[in-house]
């Protein structure tokens, strides 16, 4: 819709060359026809009408008359019938449009593309034309010109050379192409291919690019070391990535991490935790003693741990702290000492026994 | 501790009764003054029976003292099982029935129990109401005496107990009892002949001073958290004044097998103890049930009873006249049989704060035999020491 409105931005415009910003015109014309859904006849009617109302005023005074005006407005007034919303960016007065219109004009790249491309074959019937025939008909009505080819050409054969299969899995892995991803061409491409593959990219992007617009770059940046082989489409390589240090848990760090979890549950006098990994513990007489308790903090020190097959030893010195609910506050420091059995089932280790002692 | 006690019993007794001991005052207002008996020998003979039984009735509430500790409720103990401490137990335990839970290695308690008796009763009789016939003298063929002597008395003891507990092998506590008495008795003596009222004699003592200190141990024999099983033994020195009815005169030993059962909120505690020396041998068996309304409380409901040997009844003997046919001779006296005693106690303890310990109590006597008074209101505070 914004294109609508966008052609009457050439009336404004300081343009040398007055046939191109005709044919911009008629364009812009036919883009009414086409958001009003009116018959050819009546858009060119329209068009006409404003492209002479508007030609003298808009070149030779600064103030259109109100005969042009009154045009501009009745297209206008038709936008809006069409487009309610229009009219709340209505402008009203002729020389602010006007001002309006050369902004447009300098900065929307329709424009500048009506102006571009003043040899277009003939527009197709408004009838048959959509709002988005703009964007589509680039590869028909604008073929890219054969220096564009060969700028994506080398850009693409810019690209590391690496198996294409490769390239697709780290894709799929590391960026998913959407509708919005400039360059999702197939790296393995002939130049045309490639520039196909380029123009629908913009499908859904506010304005299609300029074709003498350089061709998007790749996201993924060549290795500096890159060769340049116009032949041959090839994906990043992947990543050097270093070998993790093999992270291999034994049995002992297993144990350990039940002595730490053992260390956690008693610290936040969390009976249940301890149940998980000391099944056969009262739990509900651990529950009563740790409620007596205002708080507790256990900690295990050098734990000593032996691990024979499915059983594990753990002899650990340590400290408790505590304070109880009912009595004296002040916190009371037992250091202890812990004589751990442990049993393995399945893949993770228990406690099958606890030893405590004063020590 | 000992000073507040003595302060409250400063300010609560009067001064001592300088010249005359309590058991003189006892005598004296026993001994027939009026009734022309002609056996002033078998007089005196029923007076001192009488005396010496009321006299063993106070001092047998005397020895009443609850010096069970509450330390345990204080106390905690690691539990290997469970690989954490836990509270020794969630009571605080009874007053006056030992459990076997000990307070545990270098904790300590102390604490100051006061209690206030009066007495009303002795023997079912009342002791206020001019009721309790010392000497009649009545006619074989009529129902009631035509001169009778009639005592009206009234008993009253404060006593302040300093208490003291320490735990001096986890499964050894010993502990002190030292109570402070005031004794104080008032009385007259009334004779009526034919229906006219004679007062015959009046008088009033009071004493104060150290009753008949305890020291007690107990050892935790079967340790099942805080229940089990253990032993106890206490000697009561004879450091109160005998004369002024605050001590026995005589050592005495008791002996005492404790068990205790806790489960959840709900504790009991049995005892059975036996008791040579003193005033007289003795078994003592109590029972407590304790229940924990919350952390900080304590509910406790005792039943304590005992069977002394030698406490005596009183009781009426009647011998002809001497020298008038056809009268016989009504004297207040007492026999040296066995008496039962019984007494319910209820009361709680509340942990104000830190190891504080407020204690509240009333012993209500259950059986007739011996001094009794309706309520025994106790209240204590105790102090826990240790970790």
């Amino acid at each position: 819709m914004l294109e609508s409105v966008d052609g009457l931005s050439i009336f404004g415009a300081e343009d040398p060359d007055w046939s191109a910003a005709r044919a911009a015109e008629r364009l812009a014309a036919r883009e009414i026809a086409n958001a009003l859904d009116l018959f050819p006849s009546e858009a060119e009617e329209l068009a006409a009408d404003e492209s002479s109302g508007s030609c003298c005023g808009a070149a030779t005074s600064p103030d259109p008359p109100a005969e042009s005006d009154r045009d501009i407005d009745d297209g206008n007034e038709a936008i809006e019938r069409v487009v309610p919303a229009r009219a709340a960016v209505r402008i009203p007065w002729a020389p602010a449009r006007v001002a309006a219109m050369v902004a447009l004009a300098t900065f929307v790249p329709s424009a500048r593309e009506a102006k571009s491309h003043r040899s277009d074959p003939p527009i197709a019937p408004a009838r048959m034309a959509t709002i988005e025939r703009p964007y589509v008909r680039s590869e028909q009505t604008h073929p890219a010109p054969i220096d564009r080819q060969e700028t994506v050409t080398a850009v693409a054969d810019a690209r590391p050379k690496i198996p294409a299969t490769v390239a697709a899995a780290g894709r799929s892995t590391s960026r998913p192409p959407t509708d919005t991803q400039p360059n999702p061409a197939p790296l393995k491409a002939t130049a045309s291919e490639q520039l196909a593959t380029i123009a629908p990219t913009a499908v859904s992007a506010p304005y299609a690019a300029p074709i003498d617009s350089p061709p998007p770059l790749p996201r993924i940046p060549p290795p500096a070391n890159a060769e340049a082989a116009p032949s041959v489409i090839v994906a990043p390589p992947p990543a050097a990535v270093p070998p993790e240090p093999a992270v291999v848990r034994n049995d002992t760090d297993d144990v350990r991490a039940v002595l730490d979890r053992y260390q956690t549950a008693f610290s936040h006098l969390d009976a249940s935790k301890a149940k998980a990994i000391w099944p056969s513990v009262d739990e509900k007489a651990l529950g009563r003693a740790f409620g007596q308790l205002e708080r507790q903090e256990v900690v295990l020190e050098g734990c000593d741990v032996k691990v024979a097959g499915q059983r594990a030893l753990a002899a650990c010195r340590g400290q408790s702290s505590y304070v109880p609910r009912v009595g004296n506050k002040a916190a009371r420091v037992e250091a202890r000492r812990w004589a751990f059995t442990l049993r393995k089932i399945g893949e993770s280790w228990i406690i099958e026994a606890v030893d405590l002692a004063s020590r | 501790m000992l000073i507040l006690a003595i302060a409250i019993l400063a300010v609560s007794a009067p001064s001592a009764f300088a010249q005359r001991s309590l058991s003189d005052v006892l005598s004296f207002l026993l001994t027939n003054r009026s009734i022309p008996t002609d056996d002033f020998a078998r007089d005196e003979q029923a007076a001192a029976a009488t005396r010496d039984a009321i006299s063993r009735f106070l001092l047998l509430e005397l020895t009443r003292l609850p010096v069970s500790s509450s330390a345990g409720g204080f106390t905690y103990r690691l539990n290997p099982r469970l690989g954490t401490v836990e509270r020794s137990s969630d009571s605080f335990g009874p007053f006056f029935t030992e459990r076997a839970l000990t307070a545990g290695a270098r904790h300590g308690s102390f604490g100051l129990n006061y209690q206030i008796a009066r007495f009303t009763s002795i023997d079912g009789r009342s002791l206020r109401d001019g009721t309790l016939v010392a000497t009649a003298s009545k006619f074989r063929d009529q129902s009631q005496p035509f001169d009778v002597e009639t005592l009206s008395l009234r008993a009253r003891a404060n006593m302040a107990t300093f208490v003291a507990n320490y735990g001096v092998l986890d499964h050894l506590d010993v502990g002190v009892a030292v109570p402070f008495v005031t004794l104080s008795i008032s009385g007259e003596r009334t004779d009526t002949y034919r229906g006219r009222p004679f007062p015959q004699a009046t008088a009033s003592a009071s004493a104060s001073g150290l009753g008949d200190i305890a020291i007690r141990a107990k050892y935790h024999l079967v340790r099942n958290r805080a229940g089990g099983v253990a032993v106890g033994a206490e000697v009561r020195t004879p450091t109160g004044r005998s004369e002024d009815l605050l001590g026995a005169g005589t050592a005495a030993l008791t002996s005492l097998v404790i068990g205790s059962f806790e489960r959840g909120a709900v504790a009991w505690d049995m005892n059975l103890g036996y008791t040579t020396g003193g005033l007289s041998d003795e078994l003592d068996y109590r029972g407590a049930l304790t229940v924990v309304g919350a952390p900080r409380l304590t509910w406790v409901a005792e039943l304590a009873g005992r069977r002394v040997n030698g406490l005596g009844t009183l009781t009426d003997t009647v011998s002809p006249h001497p020298t008038i046919p056809g009268v016989d001779t009504i004297r207040l006296t007492s026999l040296p049989h066995a008496a039962e005693q019984a007494a319910a106690i209820a009361g709680f303890k509340w942990n104000p704060a830190t190891t504080w310990l407020v204690s509240f109590y009333v012993v209500r006597a259950l059986a007739t035999a011996g001094l009794n008074a309706q309520w025994v209101p106790t209240v204590s505070v105790d102090y826990s020491l240790g970790r």
